[in-house]
């Protein structure tokens, strides 16, 4: 075996091409973490959403879209009293009938930005489980609540939607009364108000949706009293499956992540492998001179690996470094909400993987080409 | 050396008896529909009105005895639950009665106005002791499927109004299995 130190003065011989290969590798290691962070984290945000226990009451037709449904106001109570085996904290039925509407939401005197607003009664907080009130209180008549990540959307300051600071909606105003969180969710980016408030302000006299959580009950039974119950025109849907599906739209977007990463992945390797088969080409001779004292043409061939997994992981530790100041931690807003970057221990594998990767298979054809001639032709070459 | 030869049968064995439990789990026969069975009825019951002539007086607790076809909805059927929906042929038409239609899913009466289907279906439920619905499929029962005529009688169930008819069956009666487009004399009757 050659000694590392070999493979590391190796590596300072030409600089400019050292600065290329860690240059490289870096850029494919954090576009491949790019993707992945993008794609955990807005499937994350979707799939814990979404409750196996909670089942959605949806205007039929409307199953793909809780914004375009509408349902009778008479749902909600008749789907409570209907139906045995739904969970009654604190001895009320979780069975939540709410207004979701996705319009322009402004700071005063602020820019109007795109908001998924929901119009709710207190028995939202039976259903909806994760959110939690961090600061402030439930929204009274002309009162709105807003989750902890809204602040995003407007892109001011966490301060700036403190309690007892001004939204506009529409032309009316509404003073901020809390903050909620439910980690992980969508729900955080959402604007609640006064379920009477936002009927009327959007001039609607019916629900968007039920939300009913399930004890005993199972999803069957709550199908059962959508047949039941045919006047009111209602299909079921879990809520898990809703957000399923609404992850599922988002699909194209997140191949785009895979594809841009592995086109520049693939141009990062085919340009690697160009400038290694002209590296190594001038060094055949040396490789046979080195043959020719008694090292191994595999010991040789470890060592030529050896120096660019040297570079590429290099390069991955820029990658990660740079990861970490630009992705971890960041929160990105998107038309339903706003999910948050975070490094896994997958990621980091994942990243670590392709630098090895980029440092081996990259590597191999240029190496093996160089050991290749055998050692009179070797020794003669230019 | 008999430690090869017996890892492998213990493996062999082992990997048989998990083919042979999938191959029960597929096979497994219908649940038992006894307590259906209790309710089909080998006699179509007398007086059999149409759904729409029933659903003229949907008071809780009125007896009736109506007629009506199997479709009206994508699933007329709900798996695990003795719930099934009935539409009025008088009224609405499942599109294997279309000429030329090739539909996959007659019984959805996709060529009739939602607003009209919704006028001429009815929910039939068979309760269990707790006045809920029986967890058995009704699919099956008496060769019952999608398209065949019934004849129910029993009562009109609480929640039923003028815009919905829900009807807790006490009797069915399968008229007919399967009609024919072709010579619906010909249609399947139920086995005895």
């Amino acid at each position: 075996m050659l000694p590392i130190t070999y493979a590391i003065r190796n590596l300072f011989r030409d600089p400019v091409r050292l600065l290329q290969t860690v240059g490289g590798s870096a850029l494919v290691v954090l576009l491949i973490i790019a993707a992945a962070v993008l794609n955990l984290g807005m499937n994350g945000v979707l799939e814990a959403t979404g409750s196996d226990q909670n089942v959605i009451l949806i205007g039929a037709g409307s199953e793909e879209s809780v914004e375009r449904s509408e349902v009778h106001l008479e749902a909600e109570s008749a789907a409570a009293t209907a139906l045995p085996g739904l969970a009654k904290p604190l001895g009320t039925t979780a069975a939540s009938g709410e207004i979701v509407y996705m319009a322009p939401l402004a700071l005063r005197g602020g820019k109007e930005e795109p908001s998924l607003l929901r119009g709710v009664t207190e028995k939202a907080l039976l259903v909806h489980t994760r959110v939690r009130l961090i600061e402030g209180s439930f929204p009274a008549p002309g009162q709105v609540m807003v989750g902890r990540l809204m602040h995003r959307k407007f892109n001011v300051p966490p301060e700036r939607l403190a309690p007892g600071a001004i939204l506009v909606f529409g032309k009316v105003e509404f003073s901020i009364s809390g903050i909620f969180e439910a980690p992980g969710t969508v729900l955080e980016s959402e604007a609640w108000f006064d379920r009477n408030d936002l009927a009327t302000v959007t001039q609607r006299d019916s629900l968007s949706a039920v939300y009913l959580r399930l004890a005993d009950a199972e999803f069957d039974d709550v199908h059962v009293f959508t047949l039941q119950r045919n006047d009111l025109e209602l299909t079921a849907v879990r809520e898990d499956k809703y957000y399923e599906k609404l992850s599922s739209f988002y699909a194209p977007i997140r191949a785009m992540t895979w594809v841009t990463a592995a086109l520049v992945a693939a141009g990062a390797v085919f340009g690697g492998l160009n400038t290694l088969y002209a590296a190594f080409a001038s060094r055949i001779r040396e490789m046979a001179t080195l043959q020719s004292i008694g090292y191994t043409r595999t010991a040789l061939l470890l060592s030529l690996v050896q120096e660019s997994l040297l570079a590429t992981l290099t390069g991955s530790l820029v990658a990660f470094l740079l990861a970490i100041v630009l992705f971890d931690g960041r929160s990105i807003p998107f038309s339903l909400g706003t999910f948050t970057l975070e490094l896994t221990p997958g990621i980091i594998l994942a990243g670590l993987a392709s630098g090895v990767a980029l440092g081996t298979l990259g590597t191999l054809p240029p190496a093996l080409r160089c050991l290749k001639p055998s050692l009179p032709i070797a020794l003669r070459s230019s | 050396m008999k430690t090869v030869p017996t890892i492998l049968t213990a493996t062999t064995v082992l990997a048989l008896a998990a083919c042979n439990s999938k191959n029960t789990t597929s096979e497994d026969p219908p649940s038992d529909q006894s307590t259906l069975k209790a309710v089909l009825l080998d006699t179509a019951p007398e007086g059999a009105v149409s759904i729409v002539e029933a659903r003229k007086n949907p008071t809780p607790g009125t007896e009736v005895v109506f007629s009506g076809k199997i479709m009206g909805k994508m699933e007329p059927f709900v798996e695990g639950r003795a719930l099934l929906t009935l539409g009025d042929p008088t009224k609405i038409v499942s599109c294997d009665l279309m000429p030329g239609d090739s539909c996959e899913t007659p019984w959805d009466v996709c060529c009739d106005e939602a607003a009209t289907v919704a006028k001429s279906i009815a929910t039939v439920q068979v309760l269990d002791e707790k006045g809920r619905p029986l967890k058995q499929g009704l699919k099956g029962l008496g060769g019952m499927k999608a398209l065949s005529s019934l004849v129910v009688t029993g009562t009109v169930a609480e929640g039923s109004n003028a815009n919905n008819f829900l009807v807790n069956a006490s009797g069915i009666h399968v008229a007919m299995v399967e009609p024919t487009k072709e010579n619906p004399a010909k249609a399947k009757t139920p086995n005895p």
